[in-house]
């Protein structure tokens, strides 16, 4: 650290018995005025331009003015800060939920009529709960060959639903994944019979007020056309 | 006038306590009762880990408009119009047949990903239809895709029409991602020649 000052010829000698004095000066000057050295707190060997090793806490803002740019996604933790302003890394494999989360819900044996509605007990308060997939085969057989077949005719071509809903009297998700007013049917000896089946759901399980939210419901009238324009949720 | 040139350390300056600047009384081995500006690097060195106990803490996110530039904040979604990730049913009435043939979402394709889950289709059955001997069940389709720069909405069959005594209605749930944080790869193209098996053309680059 090299500090130059001007000084009057009369002050000189005063100047020599208040080294010490100037010393601790020159450092508060340094916290004010921008250091030009590096300054080490408990540590006698500083590594960068200001070292703490310890703790530190800024009761206002921090900014970072020019930090370096991660060019990998693999091998680096995002950063978060807890409910008491710690900061500390987010490690997906400790914490108790992700940010997005995936798990597939299997049912096995599922009646012939589909799944008409389930409990998967995820609280709607916590969690955004999707449908985002689907394929079922054959109950324990896992043969490929079921049809869906209309309880009112075969002519008809059934529109499915397979989705999640929130249950507000039990604050939980329920899912449903059925033909509409049909039922799955398996070839036997040549003829197609009701046949329980195996369905596999993909699930898609969002944390709430983590990095996803929910928008308020829309609801477009098309006016009887083919085309047409949804209105945009504010802030798009 | 002389001038004097103190050479005070060319090493360091270190100093044992805690510090405490805009306090007398720091909590911390420093502690600044203010903002705290860092020009360059920033290495926090021994960072605790999230509990599995702990639950809505808020990722940090640094911005790039802030005065002066970094601010480092936090990203409270429920302050955000737009979330990294944003959830919004949908339901389409009074639909020409089945056919939603091109809905336009108006999300822009430079700034988001769009999906589609929790389809639900209420109402009235298609019906087949005779073709050649056999009955055909048409093609069904539930998807998103980009258009004039903005996402847009398929759901019909799009081979058959319902009966125009008969009605249906769909809901959807669209997941709409930001793309600052969810990346659009290109699309894979692969050739398979008339075969039913094969391997990528090229790997998505995921580093």
């Amino acid at each position: 650290m090299v500090i130059t000052a001007e000084v009057p010829h009369q002050y000189q000698t005063y100047i020599k018995s208040t080294m010490r004095k100037l010393f601790i000066i020159c450092i508060l000057y340094s916290f004010t005025q921008g250091l030009t050295a590096q300054v080490g707190i408990n540590t006698n060997s500083p590594t960068s331009t200001l070292h703490v090793d310890g703790d530190v806490i800024m009761d206002n803002a921090l900014y970072l003015e020019n930090p370096s740019a991660s060019s990998k996604i693999r091998n680096s933790n995002l950063l978060i800060s807890l409910q008491n302003s710690d900061i500390v890394e987010y490690d997906i494999d400790v914490s108790k939920y992700g940010p997005i989360n995936y798990t597939e819900f299997v049912f096995r044996n599922l009646s012939a009529d589909g799944l008409q509605d389930y409990d998967t007990k995820i609280s709607i308060d916590d969690y955004i709960v999707t449908v985002q997939g689907y394929y079922y085969l054959e109950a324990g057989t896992g043969d490929t060959d079921v049809m869906t077949n209309s309880n009112n005719g075969n002519d008809n071509i059934e529109g499915h639903q397979i989705y999640a809903y929130k249950n507000t009297t039990t604050n939980t998700w329920f899912i449903r994944a059925f033909i509409n007013d049909a039922v799955f049917k398996t070839r036997v000896a040549g003829v197609f019979l009701d046949t329980p089946v195996d369905m596999y759901l993909n699930l898609i399980i969002y944390r709430r007020g983590f990095i996803s939210k929910e928008l308020n419901s829309l609801s477009v009238d098309m006016g009887n056309l083919e085309t047409g324009t949804a209105p945009l949720p504010p802030g798009f | 006038m002389k001038k004097i040139t103190l050479i005070l350390l060319v090493f360091s300056t270190t100093i044992f306590a805690q510090i405490g600047i805009g306090t007398d009384n720091p909590q911390a081995d420093l502690h600044v009762a203010g903002d705290m500006l860092i020009r360059d690097e920033f290495k926090l060195g021994a960072l605790g880990t999230v509990a599995s106990t702990d639950e809505d803490f808020m990722l940090l996110t640094r911005s790039k408009t802030s005065t002066p530039v970094g601010k480092v904040t936090k990203l409270d979604v429920s302050e955000l119009s737009v979330a990294p990730v944003n959830i919004v049913d949908y339901s389409f009435s009074n639909i020409s047949l089945d056919n939603l043939r091109d809905v336009n979402l108006q999300y822009d394709a430079s700034k988001y990903i769009v999906g589609v889950a929790n389809f639900r289709y209420l109402g009235d059955p298609i019906k087949k239809v005779n073709a050649g001997g056999t009955k055909s069940i048409g093609n069904f389709v539930v998807h998103t895709f980009i258009s004039g720069g903005t996402w847009h909405l398929e759901i019909r069959n799009q081979t058959l029409d319902l009966d125009p005594s008969d009605s249906v209605s769909y809901e959807i749930t669209l997941v709409v991602y930001d793309k600052s944080y969810f990346r659009y790869l290109n699309p894979i193209t692969t050739d398979l020649g008339g075969n039913n098996s094969g391997s990528a053309s090229s790997i998505p680059n995921l580093y």
